[in-house]
């Protein structure tokens, strides 16, 4: 883990805010290998029990008092198919059963939980805030000011190439300020979503970052349960 | 190496010296019969067409033992007559069926060829005799061109002989309404030769062994040149049969020659040499009435094409390779066919016989890198049997020339290379498990022992097969999901069958051994002019600014736009990204080790310009440049003070303009075996090192790149790879290469993993491929995952050919080879050819964590170049 002056990046693609004891994830996007079967043909396991492992491993270590899950939970899907139900199912009864507090913070895909979470009287907000401390996906602007902004939906993803010009992707982190706030977009917690190429692309999915400089911001980049890493910053980065 | 062998005469079967349940019997033919003996054993309607022939040899050895209901390979040079060979007793017995009215609606027999343009021809030629003949049978083909209307019309008449390929056959095989009518009495597999070597031969193996298990039939090969004729003929028949090889390959005359078109090869400008190259072309196409030239690639065989437009008539040239439309390549055929074409251009597919009328003389650009290759190539020529085969092989540098002059002097001794083909390959496995869970419920130890049956699968383990299984029905982590699985598998019972409403249309649509590849067209700005093509797969990884080689020359990318790329000409700049597209055909080691041969004896000094001309059949400028490049190769030898005893393996280190250690490996051992080592050496050089190591491989060396001013010791890095961890060192060498995502890519496609069509609708190959490098992430954690270990064994085996790998490794540790480290300020010529090659791979470091910290510093410390 990488930890920076207020929360710890976690190599398991998870956010540790001690001073309210929160734990983030964001992106997880159950279901989604169903639509690489439906649309790319691809036949793939899925990638939910390693996501649920890491997570819960995550909830033991750092044993904060409150999950936020930062949007996109499920990855809607026309109808919901069996395999989003069955691990919808199956992350909100076991999470539930953790002695933390949940909060849903509702994506852009989010459509057809509510009434699951209901169940379990937990509520699926647009925004959450938490002392200094907001919470949202990131498809929209924010309604309010906060110190500290915490989004995902972007996906955010660093390329870098070798001396022969092997491109490597990576998951990233990014730090850097909007409207005057800290603003910390968090990576996909999904081994297959793709994202957007923060230091080739300038068209952002979020309208948060169209209207920040991105290329300000500094990239963490992660490698998967081995380590977190500062890059320069993505200006830096760019060819 | 295979010399001619010699023949026993055929006679009864003899149950081989194996006495276990495997017997096997391969005989030879000798006996040629006489026309009268052949006459006598057909129908006399028949015989009486067939009389007006002289049986050619082919004919003479085998209709006979066709007659006699022996499985029968005959090998012989294309336009000899192995066709009709084959059809002869076909059409004999059905003549005798349809005159005492025994003649059903069904297939008597069944004709593969691995090309479809041919089909038609064999239609047409068998057509031609039957209506001479007076005789009524169908005859049908069936290709995925078929349209649907002819396939109603077989159901309804059943054609007596079905033409088809080995796609189709599949298919077929899971056509439930027409498959009553597969009961042929004969297959004829034609084109044996190009299907061997690869997947698809091993895919029509099983097809045949799951039609076999219903029907007993005939099973007849033909093939061109190819050697070890025992294994083609194991190949043909399957495990425990029996089979006799009629070989006719001496049956044509050839007149190969090698020639260089400057006097010194050596020493000469790329302009020159090109200019001189069309000087020529041009005096054998107008020595000649139909001239028809072999390039290595289609790039290749487009720029020659437009070039020689300066000097002949654009209506008289014709182009031909599979890049192109199926209507223009049976245009060209056609054109050919009528004489109207003065020159045809193409890089492989005219290589598979097709009755193309009068080609006169071949000339073959480049290399062919192998003898069969060769001799299939120059035997286009000369129209009729007594006709003599005449070839040029136009060498443009001195790696041509030496495996020209080398190639053709073995082929006249009758020595050829060694074919080898793909064993237990699980991709494959997975589609007829599809195909066959799709007919009925089966037994898997029952399906397991029709698999071993073919030839190609006869060593696969159990374990190996009920992974696949396993993995077919949604193992693997799909199994709260077993809904997505494509055959359900009952693994206390053992038997598995169809599931899910999609398994037959993903069956029928993806099925195939040949990889989709999307080309994209690759134009050169200013002007557009066209220059080749890339895989989309390469395109993906281009930035602006990327250095890269196509078709021998040296290009900067600059933008894409659909399947279209521009890029401008980068002559004299080095390439900055490996090219691994570019997969030419190897050389083989069995030639590569005689080449060392012939160079062991020049630098001994004996080898005379008059022996050249007269043994290796190389004219006076080759033999010339042949003696130059012997000079050259001594001098520099001699003046780093090695030995030129043909001992020594030299290895060149000299450090690049960005300061990187280079280290050119001359091993003449050609590129199966250099593929291995050098990715070897590569590892280890990687893993002590902490870098990335940049890989060229040709099959006259390797090249390793070493990046960040570090250097290897060649002695410690030559110690550090021995015969005892070869294999091991490779098995993990080669999953962090660009090499192995780019297999994986197709293994996972033949595993149905990843379709290109699902549920009736294309998935585009861009979007495939946005996935490839996660997915293996995501697989490479389960264990023994098939589509990963297919991926391993294609690279190990069919790739890269580790037991001469073996073979080297253990010649140096016994002395007999010297490796030689020696310093320069430049490559040599010798290595200069590996040095422009371009690179061909990279191996990536092991460690994650050291390759972040890699790639952190390389953005860090070179603040300057633009990074990322």
């Amino acid at each position: 883990m990488l930890t920076i002056k207020w929360a710890k990046l976690l190599e398991d693609l998870g956010l540790m805010i001690e001073e309210i004891g929160a734990l983030v994830v964001a992106d997880l996007h159950l279901g989604y290998e169903d639509v690489l079967r439906e649309e790319e043909g691809i036949f793939i396991a899925s990638q939910y029990p390693k996501m649920k492992s890491l997570i819960l491993e995550m909830l033991e270590e750092a044993s904060p008092d409150i999950l936020v899950l930062n949007g996109d939970f499920k990855h809607e899907f026309g109808e919901a198919s069996l395999q989003e139900w069955i691990e919808v199912r199956d992350l909100i009864e076991t999470l539930v059963k953790e002695k933390v507090k949940l909060v849903f913070v509702r994506g852009n895909h989010d459509n057809f939980i509510v009434t699951l979470l209901r169940k379990y009287e937990l509520p699926l907000i647009q925004e959450a805030r938490i002392g200094d401390y907001l919470f949202i996906h990131g498809h929209r602007l924010p309604t309010q000011k906060a110190e500290y902004i915490i989004m995902g939906h972007e996906h955010p993803s660093i390329v870098l190439r070798d001396e022969f010009g092997t491109k490597f992707r990576y998951k990233a982190f990014l730090l850097g300020e909007y409207a005057g706030s800290e603003l910390l977009v968090l990576p996909s917690m999904h081994p297959l979503a793709t994202g957007t190429v923060i230091n080739r692309e300038r068209d952002y999915i979020s309208p948060i970052l169209k209207f920040t400089d991105v290329d300000s911001f500094t990239p963490f980049l992660v490698e998967p349960g081995l380590t977190v890493k500062q890059f320069p910053k993505v200006e830096r980065l760019r060819r | 190496m295979g010399a001619r062998p010699s023949g026993k005469s055929s006679g009864k079967i003899l149950i081989g010296l194996n006495a276990s349940s495997e017997y096997m019997s391969i005989q030879y033919a000798s006996k040629s019969y006489s026309k009268s003996e052949i006459l006598s054993l057909l129908h006399p309607r028949v015989a009486r067409w067939y009389s007006r022939f002289e049986p050619t040899p082919p004919q003479a050895m085998a209709i006979p033992l066709i007659h006699n209901g022996e499985n029968v390979l005959i090998t012989s040079p294309t336009g000899t007559g192995k066709t009709l060979a084959a059809f002869m007793t076909v059409i004999s017995e059905l003549a005798s069926m349809e005159d005492n009215g025994s003649l059903d609606d069904r297939v008597y027999a069944l004709y593969v060829s691995p090309l479809r343009a041919l089909n038609n021809d064999i239609r047409r030629n068998l057509l031609v005799p039957l209506e001479e003949i007076g005789l009524n049978f169908r005859v049908a083909v069936r290709t995925g061109d078929t349209p649907s209307s002819e396939r109603q019309r077989m159901l309804r008449k059943p054609p007596h002989i079905l033409i088809t390929t080995p796609e189709t056959l599949a298919i077929v095989l899971n056509a439930t309404r027409f498959r009553r009518f597969l009961t042929p009495n004969w297959v004829i597999v034609d084109e044996i030769h190009a299907l061997f070597e690869n997947k698809r031969g091993a895919h029509l193996s099983l097809s045949l062994e799951r039609l076999n298990r219903l029907v007993s039939f005939q099973r007849i090969g033909l093939s061109a040149t190819i050697w070890p004729l025992d294994e083609v003929a194991r190949f043909l028949v399957g495990n425990g049969r029996s089979c006799v090889v009629v070989n006719a390959s001496y049956a044509k005359e050839k007149d190969i020659r090698v020639e260089t078109p400057v006097p010194d090869l050596i020493h000469v400008n790329a302009d020159t040499l090109n200019k001189e190259m069309y000087r020529r072309l041009n005096e054998i196409i107008r020595e000649h009435r139909t001239t028809l030239i072999f390039t290595n690639t289609r790039s290749g065989a487009e720029r020659v094409a437009f070039h020689l437009q300066d000097s002949v008539a654009v209506d008289d040239i014709g182009t031909h390779h599979g890049s192109l439309s199926r209507d223009v390549r049976l245009d060209v055929e056609e054109k050919l066919k009528r004489g109207e074409l003065k020159v045809v251009v193409s890089s492989t597919s005219l290589e598979l016989g097709i009755d193309i009328g009068y080609i006169d003389c071949v000339v073959q650009i480049g290399s062919p890198k192998s003898i069969s290759r060769c001799l299939q190539r120059i035997g286009r020529a000369g129209h009729r049997i007594r006709d003599v085969s005449k070839g040029v092989l136009l060498c443009m540098s001195h790696e041509d020339l030496l495996e020209c002059a080398v190639m053709v002097k073995c082929a006249y001794e009758g020595k050829l290379d060694r074919a080898s083909h793909p064993k237990n390959a699980l991709d494959v496995l997975a589609q007829h498990l599809v195909g066959m869970a799709l007919e009925q419920k089966w037994d898997a130890e029952e399906a397991f022992g029709l698999v071993r049956k073919s030839y190609t699968f006869k060593d696969l383990s159990w374990d190996d097969f009920e992974k696949t299984l396993r993995y077919l029905s949604g193992g693997y982590g799909l199994e709260p999901y077993k809904v997505y699985g494509k055959i359900w598998y009952d693994e206390r019972d053992r038997v598995f069958g169809r599931r899910g409403k999609y398994a037959r249309v993903i069956y029928m649509l993806n099925l195939g051994t040949i990889p989709d590849e999307v080309a994209i067209k690759v134009y050169s700005l200013p002007g557009k002019r066209y220059v080749g093509n890339i895989e989309e797969e390469f395109l993906e990884r281009l930035e602006p600014g990327d250095i890269f080689v196509l078709g021998g020359r040296v290009y900067e990318f600059v933008r894409s736009s659909g399947v279209k790329a521009y890029v401008k000409d980068a002559k004299g700049k080095k390439p900055t990204i490996p090219s691994w597209f570019s997969e030419m055909l190897p050389l083989s080691f069995d030639l590569a080790c005689e080449i060392r041969r012939f160079m062991g004896e020049a630098f001994r000094g004996g080898v005379g310009l008059d022996e050249l001309k007269r043994k290796f059949r190389v004219n006076e400028w080759a033999a010339r440049s042949l003696l130059n490049l012997f000079k050259v190769e001594k001098e520099f030898l001699e003046r780093h003070g090695v030995e030129p005893d043909g001992r020594s393996l030299i290895v060149e280190e000299f450090k690049d303009e960005d300061g990187r250690q280079n280290l050119i490996f001359l091993f003449l051992f050609g590129r199966r075996v250099n593929d291995a080592l050098s990715r070897a050496y590569a590892w280890v050089a990687s893993k002590e090192m902490g870098v990335n190591v940049g890989l060229t491989v040709t099959d006259h060396g390797f090249m390793l790149t070493i990046p960040r001013r570090k250097k290897v010791d060649v002695y410690w890095l030559i110690s550090r790879v021995s015969s005892s961890n070869l294999k091991e060192i490779l098995s993990r060498a080669i999953r962090n290469t660009e090499m192995f995502k780019r297999r994986f890519r197709h293994v996972a496609a033949r595993s149905f993993m990843v379709l290109r069509n699902y549920k009736g609708h294309e998935i585009r190959v861009k979007r495939q491929m946005r996935n490839a490098e996660s997915l293996l992430r995501v697989v490479s954690d389960l264990d023994d995952f098939p589509v990963v270990k297919e991926t391993e064994r294609e690279i190990m085996e069919d790739v890269m050919d580790v037991e001469n790998a073996l073979t080297v490794l253990r010649m140096i540790e016994r002395g007999e080879l010297e490796v030689t480290p020696v310093r320069t300020p430049v490559p040599s010529p010798l290595a200069h050819g590996i040095y422009l090659s371009g690179l061909s791979d990279v191996i990536l470091m092991e460690d994650r964590l050291k390759l972040l910290e890699y790639l952190y510093r390389r953005v860090v410390e070179d603040a300057d170049d633009k990074m990322g």
